[in-house]
């Protein structure tokens, strides 16, 4: 019989990452709470610990991105381990690809209950908990940015670990990736009890005997990232039984809001519509929120919605009236996924420009992805503009470019198409 | 697809109207203004696509239609319902159009296949340049245009490719950098923070260990404090212990040696002081030497004596001034002597030395002179004569007797070559008379004898005779020769005499002129001139002997004259002799003159010249005698200024030797005198002080020797050691008591017993000084420790500072979320403009297929309708670029829209629009074309041509022609009779009548 006794899984903190594909300029609330939401994240982390009596905190990767050399985020993370410290929680960290074991260059002194795991080999320390002990917990760090071993490879337990933790930062199952890719069977046969992972930000129990969990991110960092995002609470049973519990912490919570505008017949309803359901929303999640709102379905908003003005319009009619909320939700972005009213697929077959036009478009869609990026890249190179700046080609990447492309077809046949339009229909 | 029938149930003014057009033919439609034309066509568009929207109030009606697979269909609009049914009476609901014709709607038919009366703008329009590239870009062309111009629009305001380029990306691209350049800056903070932390934990240890230091020191220092506080009590002990040592030293001493101690002691101290006084006083003067004074003391006397000469000095300055003034008066008088005497007559320098002349020897020489003149006198009057003589005649040449003869002779020579002459003359001219004779008888003989010859010779030759008759006429041959040469010689006989003569004449002309040369008389040449030849010759003859007789005269008279030079000659060497005597004389006067230094004069002037001498060695002795008296003057003069630069040398002085300066000094002499007198009474009062002093030097003396008894009756050095022994000797009891008492405080202060014999032993030691010195170097210690805590607690606070400040500093935070958001705008923007510039890319693409695709053909077809609507008078072609079309007519004449006439330019129009529309049918279905009085600005001519070819096309393509003009249907209905087609309507008030088909 073992030892009962509980901990806190997290990764992937990002402390100090700045958030996504956010506007410029769009000054509110949000601001502060944005600059602030990682680390209010890793504080719930060390309160859901300290609250729930946790015996230790293990931390999977990735404490901060050590390309931003951010001493804040160093500075807060060591105000929260001598916290952790304070209420008798020991802590044990492995560093990931963001955080590497060269990357620490601040110095902090961290509290001695703090153990970062070696990037040399896997070392093992037991948790011992009212003296007696509880469990051995194993882990590796990273020592660069990419480590393509499969370093759970290197994991062994041994017969009287008592309940055996394994902590690695990995991308499992990303076979030849640059951060420890491995495998479930590679998992599998070190015999662990529970595989303590980071690395990939979207909460997974990847296998449940032994355990293999990914506990994602504590705050999401863009638009990808929606909903809750936090930390697991482990209890272990005295007899090795295990109990997941997933505890948010994300202080402000990204999602997507879909709507349909073809219930709507002018920008003031659409909006309403939109204000109404941003409402529901925040009792729904309790918190601040940072929204994308998707414009779907075929009407008379479609212009709008297709036009940059149009949803620059609704961002900041919507923003407007957020500013001075403390709870807010705050519209990120307008995705137009809106139907044209003319119909590509019957313009094509007609021997007009518009024909000519979606015929030409269609000989370049027609090639393969890859060789699709390629010609697009080659047709942005050559314009003069692009030759003068490069820096701006520079920032496109290849889905950038398929995404201008895709919108291309439709930008050009409603210029064409805008004569034709049948006022009477 | 073709419109079979037309229902207009309830339509506008139409109501149960039903009407079939044509298919295979034109259909024309005339109907005024307000007869229901324009309700017609919107009936046509209505059926379908639909009615417009909120247009479907009270309307109804069917419209039935073939489409091009022969496929029958019927359309019903009633009001908003509306359904399609085919052949086999299917129906469905939704817009079929649409479907079949790919989303084709009411506004892209009307621009296809629709023209009307405001399309048509006649050339007018076409010649508007952008009208005319919108317009030929032909369906849609201009679209592209449009659009793409639109895009680029877009894209410009997104970004201008320069650095200067103030667009939407421009402008992120710029704040991009700049937040990255401040996250560089920050960046290093995590840095500075490890260093700060490194420093931090140097300070803390560095204070640790300077205040251990600081501790250290401050006991070290409280232990010397304790030696130190004990020094004064043990000095203290000290100084009594020797006191006593002293007192133990003392064995004997008078009673009263005290006071013989006091009263040597007071005694000296008044000698000490008159000492001093006196002193004072010495010191106040020093001794002064007369020759500080006076420095020329040694020269008083001369300097007295030469003061009372002074009046005699100065006396002889003055005479010598007037004796140099009497020479000079002299000097000028002398040199002006000279002229005063007639013999020297000149300026006499005052130098020149006038010595003793010897005047016995100058009369001497003056006589000797004299004489010598006397003789030389009478010797010139004694000169004999000499008389004059002139033989120039004499010396002319003399013919000798000998020449005479020769002469004589030749004359002669000459009288007998005159008569040769003459004689040769008179043979000459008895030549010339003889007869000349040419032809003698031997010419004659030979004449006969050549005859003979001949004759001789023809006999032979003409065979007379034989050989006889040849040698005949040989021998008269040879005798014919003889003949001749005879005749010859006998004919020159009297020419050869005569040469002969004139040979002799000629030498005998020679012989005369030969002799005529050097003859003085001219020779006679012929007979008559002989009798003046003879006179001359005893002309000659006489002369010669007249010669002969003045030659011996003449040589009588040259003997006379040579004897009188003779005397003469005799004469003239005794003058010799006598003048080289006197020049003797003369020359010895001279010699003594110049000996003498006297004037050149004649030896007979000795007199004067004496006396005029006599003058000047007297005026010259004169002068000698002032030179003696100046002379004497002046050593008078020198001796005084010798006494007076004696003395000037022995005051030290460089002034001029003069009676004034003298003066002066005896003046400063007097002055020095008067000083001199007080100071030496000074220095006789200062010898006085002297003596005192040396007697109170003697007086102290003896009293140190009472002082030194005194020490040694106490064994002491000095008057200190005396008098601390006499003291400690007299407390000796005092001190000991005292001792004790002090070692009693030494010994309470160390505490304890044993402290003090430690405390004891230590002061023992005295190293007093050792200990000050490391109790000062302690305390300088302590300060600078203390100093050094207080600055390395201030960093220590200014780290801590810094630390907290950097843990509290988001700024890094904040800049990396506005670099994120910066960067998504970026890319956002950067993704708007890469869509419009893809737009763009294509819509290029397209413009470029449609110029190369569908353009040219669409021209091509327009070309054919044009052709056919003009009479083949026009051809149709478009410009390299694309952009414009022309015409060429029958002639090949190019021309340009813009000089198109109204009419050709709705004609060019129209062939193109249906050339279009026929283009666009074919590609999906050929849908009815309606065209709305079309005709306006065209002539009948135009119009007729016109209708023709649209009757032709309007039997494959559904063709409606609406009209408002009864012009016009009367000029189809004539054109359609010509052609045998066309099916032609009437509307009025929303009825139709068929105006009757021609096909």
């Amino acid at each position: 019989m073992g030892k009962h006794f509980s901990f806190v899984h997290c990764a992937d903190l990002h402390l100090g990452e700045p958030f996504h594909g956010l506007r410029a300029g769009d000054k509110g609330p949000w601001t502060e709470a944005i600059g602030k939401a990682t680390f209010a994240a890793f504080e719930k982390v060390v309160d859901i610990a300290a609250d729930s009596h946790a015996d230790a905190i293990l931390i999977t990767g990735d404490v901060y991105n050590s390309d931003h050399h951010s001493l804040a985020a160093q500075m807060a993370f060591a105000r929260e381990l001598y916290r952790a410290a304070q209420h008798g929680i020991q802590v044990f960290i492995v560093h990931g690809n963001h955080d590497p074991d060269e990357a620490w260059r601040a110095d902090i002194p961290l509290p001695p209950s703090v153990h970062i795991f070696s990037s040399e080999k896997v070392e093992a320390v037991p948790l011992m908990v009212d003296g007696e002990l509880a469990a051995t917990i194993y882990g590796v760090s990273y020592g660069a940015r990419h480590v393509k071993d499969n370093l759970a490879k290197m994991f062994q337990r041994k017969e009287n670990d008592g309940f055996a933790i394994a902590m690695l930062h990995t991308d499992m199952g990303g076979e030849g990736s640059p951060y420890a890719p491995c495998s479930l069977d590679d998992l599998t046969e070190t015999k662990m009890d529970y595989w303590a992972l980071g690395h990939i930000h979207t909460r997974k129990i990847v296998s449940e005997s032994p355990h293999v969990v990914y506990p994602g991110n504590t705050q999401g960092l863009d638009l990808t990232e929606t909903g809750p995002r936090g930390c697991y609470l482990v209890d272990v049973g005295a007899y090795g039984t295990v109990t997941l519990k997933f505890m948010e912490t994300d202080a402000v919570r990204w999602l997507d809001m879909p709507v349909d505008i073809s219930a709507y017949s002018d920008q003031e309803a659409l909006l309403r519509e939109i204000m109404r359901q941003r409402a529901a929303l925040k009792e729904l999640t309790g918190r601040p929120n940072i929204a994308r709102l998707i414009l779907r379905g075929r009407g008379p908003l479609h212009r709008a919605a297709a036009s940059e003005s149009g949803r620059e319009f609704i961002l900041q009619a919507l923003n407007e009236k957020e500013q001075f909320r403390h709870i807010f939700t705050y519209f990120s972005r307008v995705e137009d996924e809106t139907k044209p009213a003319i119909d590509l697929a019957e313009r094509r077959q007609l021997p007009d420009v518009l024909g000519d036009y979606l015929r030409a478009y269609d000989e370049t869609a027609e090639l393969p992805k890859v060789k699709l990026a390629e010609a697009l890249r080659q047709i942005a190179e050559e314009q003069p503009e692009m030759k003068k700046m490069p820096a701006v080609l520079a920032l496109a990447d290849d889905e950038m470019l398929l995404r201008a492309f895709r919108k291309a077809e439709l930008m050009g046949a409603e210029l064409l198409a805008e004569e034709d339009a049948d006022e009477d229909h | 697809m073709k419109i079979t029938d037309l229902q207009l149930q309830q339509y506008g003014i139409y109501q149960d109207v039903s009407w079939k057009p044509a298919q295979d033919q034109l259909v024309v439609v005339m109907g005024e203004n307000e007869s229901g034309k324009t309700t017609l066509l919107n009936f046509i568009r209505d059926m379908l696509f639909g009615y417009r929207r909120g247009q479907w109030h009270g309307r109804r009606g069917n419209m039935g239609f073939v489409r091009e697979g022969g496929e029958t269909w019927r359309v019903h609009r009633d009001e908003k319902t509306s359904w399609f049914e085919d052949s086999r009476g299917e129906t469905y609901a939704e817009e079929l159009p649409s479907l079949w014709w790919h989303g084709l709607n009411r506004a892209m038919y009307e621009k296809i296949f629709a023209v009307g009366l405001e399309d048509l703008q006649g050339a007018g329009f076409l010649s508007q340049e952008d009208v005319r590239s919108r317009f030929l870009m032909i369906q849609g062309g201009d679209k592209l245009a449009d659009a793409k111009a639109a895009l680029s629009g877009e894209m410009e305001a997104l970004l201008l490719p320069s650095v200067q380029g103030r667009r939407k990306i421009n402008q992120l691209m710029e704040r991009l950098k700049a937040v990255q350049a401040e996250l560089d800056g920050l960046s290093s903070q995590e840095e500075i923070f490890a260093e700060l932390q490194k420093k931090q934990a140097s300070i803390k240890k560095e204070i640790a260990e300077t205040g251990a230091r600081l501790a250290k020191e401050k006991d070290e220092d409280k232990a010397l404090e304790k030696k130190l506080g004990a020094w004064k009590y043990y000095t203290r002990a000290r100084e009594i212990k020797r006191q006593l040592l002293l007192s133990e030293q003392v064995k004997l001493f008078p009673k009263n040696g005290k006071e013989q101690w006091n009263q040597l002691m007071s005694r000296m101290e008044v000698i000490h002081d008159q000492r001093e006084q006196l002193q004072k006083k010495l010191d106040e003067y020093t001794p002064k030497a007369k020759e500080e004074i006076i420095p020329w003391a040694d020269a008083s006397d001369a300097l007295e004596k030469l003061y009372t000469d002074l009046g005699q000095w100065s006396q002889t300055i003055e005479d010598l001034d007037e004796l140099k003034q009497e020479k000079n008066a002299w000097r000028a008088e002398f040199a002006h002597m000279g002229y005063s005497l007639p013999l020297w007559d000149r300026m006499i320098s005052p130098d020149e030395e006038f010595s003793m002349v010897n005047w016995e020897e100058g009369r001497r020489l003056a006589q000797s002179v004299s004489v010598r003149d006397n003789e030389l006198h009478f010797w010139e009057q004694r000169e004999p004569k000499v008389e004059e003589a002139d033989f120039s005649e004499e010396e002319a040449p003399k013919q000798t007797e000998e020449e005479w003869h020769a002469f004589e002779e030749k004359a002669n020579q000459a009288e007998a070559l005159l008569h040769s002459e003459m004689d040769l003359e008179e043979e000459w001219n008895a030549l010339a008379q003889k007869e000349e004779k040419t032809y003698t008888l031997w010419f004659w003989l030979g004449a006969a004898g050549l005859i003979g010859a001949v004759g001789g010779a023809a006999a032979f030759y003409m065979a007379f005779a034989g050989f006889a008759a040849l040698y005949g006429a040989g021998a008269g041959a040879v005798l014919a020769v003889a003949g001749f040469l005879l005749n010859s010689r006998a004919a020159h006989q009297k020419e050869k005499a005569m040469d002969r003569l004139r040979a002799s004449r000629e030498a005998l002309r020679q012989e005369r002129d030969k002799l005529a040369a050097d003859f003085p008389i001219a020779l006679p040449e012929k007979e008559e001139d002989l009798q003046v030849f003879h006179n001359a010759l005893q002309q000659k003859r006489a002369d010669f002997y007249k010669a002969q007789a003045e030659a011996q005269a003449l040589s009588w008279k040259k003997e006379s004259l040579q004897r009188q030079k003779n005397e003469h000659k005799k004469w003239e060497t005794e003058g010799e002799s006598l003048r080289a005597e006197k020049q003797r004389a003369a020359d010895g006067w001279n010699a003594w003159l110049a000996k003498n230094h006297l004037p050149q004069t004649g030896a007979d002037n000795l007199s004067a010249l004496q006396e005029e001498w006599q003058k000047l060695y007297a005026a010259q002795g004169a002068g000698k005698i002032l030179d003696v008296r100046i002379e004497k003057a002046q050593e008078k003069l020198d001796a005084f200024v010798r006494r007076a630069l004696s003395i000037i040398r022995s005051a030290g002085m460089s002034v001029e030797a003069s009676p004034e300066t003298i003066a002066e000094i005896y003046e400063e002499n007097r002055k020095r005198m008067l000083e001199w007198q007080a100071i030496s009474e000074k220095n006789r009062q200062h010898d006085v002080y002297q003596k005192e002093m040396d007697q109170l030097n003697a007086q102290w003396d003896s009293c140190q020797k009472s002082v030194t008894t005194l020490f040694s009756l106490v064994n002491a050095k000095n008057a200190e050691e005396f008098a601390e022994r006499v003291t400690a000797h007299e407390q000796h009891d005092q001190l000991t008591k005292e001792w004790e008492s002090v070692r009693k405080d030494i010994r309470l202060y160390a505490g304890s017993e044993e402290e003090f014999t430690k405390l004891w032993s230590a002061l023992e030691s005295g190293e007093y000084d050792e200990w000050m010195e490391k109790h000062k170097k302690l305390l300088d210690a302590i300060d600078a420790d203390q100093a050094q805590l207080g600055e390395l607690q201030k960093q220590q606070g200014a780290a801590e500072n810094e630390l907290y400040r950097l843990a509290g500093d988001d700024r890094i935070t904040r800049a990396l979320q506005e670099k994120e958001e910066t960067e998504a705008d970026l890319r956002h923007a950067a993704e708007e403009w890469l869509t419009a510039m893809y737009a763009v890319h294509f819509l290029q693409k397209a413009q470029k297929q449609y110029e190369t695709g569908r353009q040219p053909k669409i021209i091509e077809k327009a070309n054919e309708f044009l052709q056919a609507m003009t009479g083949g008078r026009y051809q149709l072609a478009v410009s390299e670029d694309g952009k414009s079309v022309y015409t060429t007519d029958r002639m090949h004449n190019r021309k340009d829209a813009r000089f198109w006439s109204s009419g050709t330019g709705d004609q060019v129009y129209l062939a193109l629009r249906l050339s279009m529309a026929l283009a666009f049918g074919r590609q999906l279905e050929p849908l009815p074309i309606v065209l709305d009085d079309i005709f306006v600005r065209f002539d009948e001519g135009r119009q007729k041509e016109t209708l023709r070819f649209l009757m032709d096309l309007g039997k494959e393509q559904q063709i409606f022609l609406f009209t408002c003009h009864a012009q016009t249907m009367r000029l189809a209905e004539e054109v359609g009779r010509e052609k045998q087609t066309g099916a032609f309507v009437r509307l009025r008030n929303g009825k139709m009548s068929t105006a009757g088909e021609v096909g």
